[in-house]
């Protein structure tokens, strides 16, 4: 089988990244951290993009590659993402769709 | 945009099918329209399968497909069941649709941003990288235009359709829909486009140039998931994706695009994109499946919801960007009505609901109410049945010497075995009662 890794998926992308704002953000970690162990934690395997990391102690929130499709926010069991699209321009630019 | 308050007759949120139908009718009427898109351009934000009636568009743009971009005319579309090693292939060919054409594939970054420009020279302003913030209102509360993220974005207008898609995020804020969507009520797709020359598609699909074909893929790709795969034929490229609950792969703890993987590894797709595909995008999109019950208000003072956003897709029939484009048409209808009697409230605005349940969208929607629920309460429907019917097939095919009496009979106890025969009868009459 050949295994594709995510990396290689989102290389072949356009992106127009807002550095200066994360249009992703964990509104409370203690929550990913405390609570969301019991919950498998949903935003690390839903997720198309592979945005969310969990280190064992902090949630890594790669919004760079985020393809903006929402599941994160429909799946987090807890509304615990402060979720909006990027700003007008920026994100994920298809060259197909 | 400059310093003094700025006015429209109507405001569109979002420039995909929805959003440019309305604008695109109501500029052809002489409204003076604008559209805001958050994207660089139309369509540099959207996904979908790829097949687009073309029923819906003619009814904007005669003969569009003549000037539109577009990929292939499908002449041909199939339905495979897949066993871990075995394929049963249901196919319809149609030589009527080579003169008439039904659907046509397209890539949306294309085929929107065309559309975009036909709007344009409608009439309608289109403003793009642009997203919408939020609504003005008035002193009681009424929407009279909307907030952008431009310095200075403030539009006003008489009235604002949303057509934002599948996160209802402003028709919420519109007070349309109060609950956001539940995991049940959106699949996760995940898509590639696949390079492949012009001559191997026409050889593989076994169509000519200019002619496609669909197959939709059900069975063991989805790793006991339900979820609905597709392979459709463009141009020079053929599109590959899949989609499941959300629901149903938060419980599985898998990936969305390890099914993708799944699927492009089995014998029988590998046979058809080749040993090692080469993939030129990679996208991810919400499909809204919530069905009737899931649906906002389409409509309040001065405000109307289409499209996605007001859930209307119908993924049996891979039905969304014709119910977005004629539910956009439909908005804009209600509006010029509205500015015929100068009145933008409610009691002119429920001719826009009249006119969806009067249509083919509310109908059709109506008809698949249960069938969301079903198929969730359901799994063995796709679970089993792929599996069952191709070891049938398998069985009934394989010549070893077992006399066919037996084979009935081993074909019997199998279903027997896997779900048993009331069950089996059950699952159908189920299925039969939610597309009834
Ligand atoms: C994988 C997949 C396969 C599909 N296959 C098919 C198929 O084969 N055939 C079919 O008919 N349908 C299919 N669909 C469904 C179809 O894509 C949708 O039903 C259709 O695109 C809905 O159109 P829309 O205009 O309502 O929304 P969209 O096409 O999603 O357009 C919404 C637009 O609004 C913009 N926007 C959103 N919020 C804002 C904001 N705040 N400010 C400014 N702009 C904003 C977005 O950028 C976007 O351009 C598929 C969908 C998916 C995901
Ligand atoms: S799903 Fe929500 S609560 Fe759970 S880890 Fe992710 S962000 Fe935190
Ligand atoms: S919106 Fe989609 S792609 Fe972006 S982080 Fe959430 S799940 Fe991942």
């Amino acid at each position: 089988m050949i295994v594709a890794r995510i990396e290689d998926k989102l290389f072949l992308n356009r992106y127009k990244t807002d550095e200066r704002n994360a249009h992703l953000k964990i509104k409370d970690e203690k929550i990913c951290f405390e609570k969301c162990g019991a919950h498998n934690r949903p935003c690390t395997y839903v997720c198309p993009a592979d945005v969310y990391e969990w280190d064992g102690q902090h949630m890594e929130v790669k919004f760079e590659g985020c393809l903006e499709c929402g599941t994160c926010r429909i799946a987090c069991p807890f509304d615990n993402i402060e979720w909006e699209y990027p700003n007008g321009g920026y994100g994920i630019l298809y060259k197909f769709g | 945009m400059n310093e003094h308050k700025k006015e429209f007759d109507v405001v569109v949120i979002g420039a995909g099918p929805a959003g440019l139908a309305a604008a695109y009718v109501l500029a052809k009427a002489g409204i003076n329209v604008i559209v805001f898109e958050k994207g660089e351009y139309p369509g540099s934000k959207n996904v979908m399968g790829g097949v687009l009636y073309s029923n819906a568009m003619e009814k904007l743009v005669p003969e569009f497909y003549k000037e539109a971009k577009v990929e292939r005319n499908i002449i041909e579309q199939n339905m495979w069941l897949l066993g871990d090693n075995s394929l049963t292939k249901i196919g319809h060919k149609n030589k009527t649709w080579v003169e008439k054409p039904n659907a046509f594939t397209v890539l949306r970054a294309n085929f929107d941003r065309w559309f975009a420009s036909k709007v344009e020279a409608a009439g309608a302003l289109i403003i793009p990288k642009t997203k919408v913030e939020d609504f003005l209102r008035d002193g009681s509360g009424k929407i009279v235009g909307v907030r952008t993220t431009r310095p200075n974005g403030d539009v006003y207008a008489k009235a604002v359709i949303i057509a934002e898609g599948v996160n209802p995020i402003l028709t919420m804020k519109a007070g349309l829909r109060d609950k956001d969507l539940k995991s049940n009520m959106a699949a996760i797709a995940v898509k590639e486009l696949i390079e492949m020359p012009e001559e191997v598609i026409n050889d593989r699909f076994n169509v000519t140039s200019d002619q496609g074909a669909t197959i939709e893929l059900l069975g063991s790709w989805s790793k006991g998931l339900f979820g609905l795969a597709f392979i459709y034929t463009n141009r020079k490229t053929v599109s590959v994706g899949c989609g499941v609950f959300i629901e149903d792969i938060k419980k599985s703890g898998m990936k969305p695009y390890e099914l993708l993987e799944s699927l492009k590894n089995h014998p029988a797709v590998k046979d058809l994109l080749g040993e090692e595909p080469k993939v030129m995008e990679y996208m991810a999109h919400l499909i809204p499946e919530g069905g009737y019950h899931a649906m906002p208000r389409f409509y309040d003072d001065n405000v109307l919801a289409c499209g996605d956003a007001a859930m209307m897709v119908n993924s049996i029939h891979r039905e969304g960007s014709n119910y977005a484009l004629t539910s956009g048409r439909f908005a804009a209808e209600t509006l010029i009505e509205a500015f015929d009697r100068g009145d933008f409230s409610k009691r002119t605005l429920k001719i826009y609901e009249e006119k969806l349940r009067e249509s083919f969208i509310i109908k059709d929607l109506l008809k698949y109410k249960d069938l969301p629920r079903t198929l969730e309460k359901n799994p063995q429907l796709v679970q089993v049945y792929p599996d069952l019917v191709n070891d049938a097939f398998g069985k009934f095919l394989t010549v070893d010497g077992t006399s066919k009496w037996d084979l009935q009979k081993e074909i019997i106890d199998e279903v027997r075995r896997r779900r048993g025969i009331i069950p089996m009868v059950n699952d159908l009459f189920k299925l039969w009662k939610a597309v009834r």
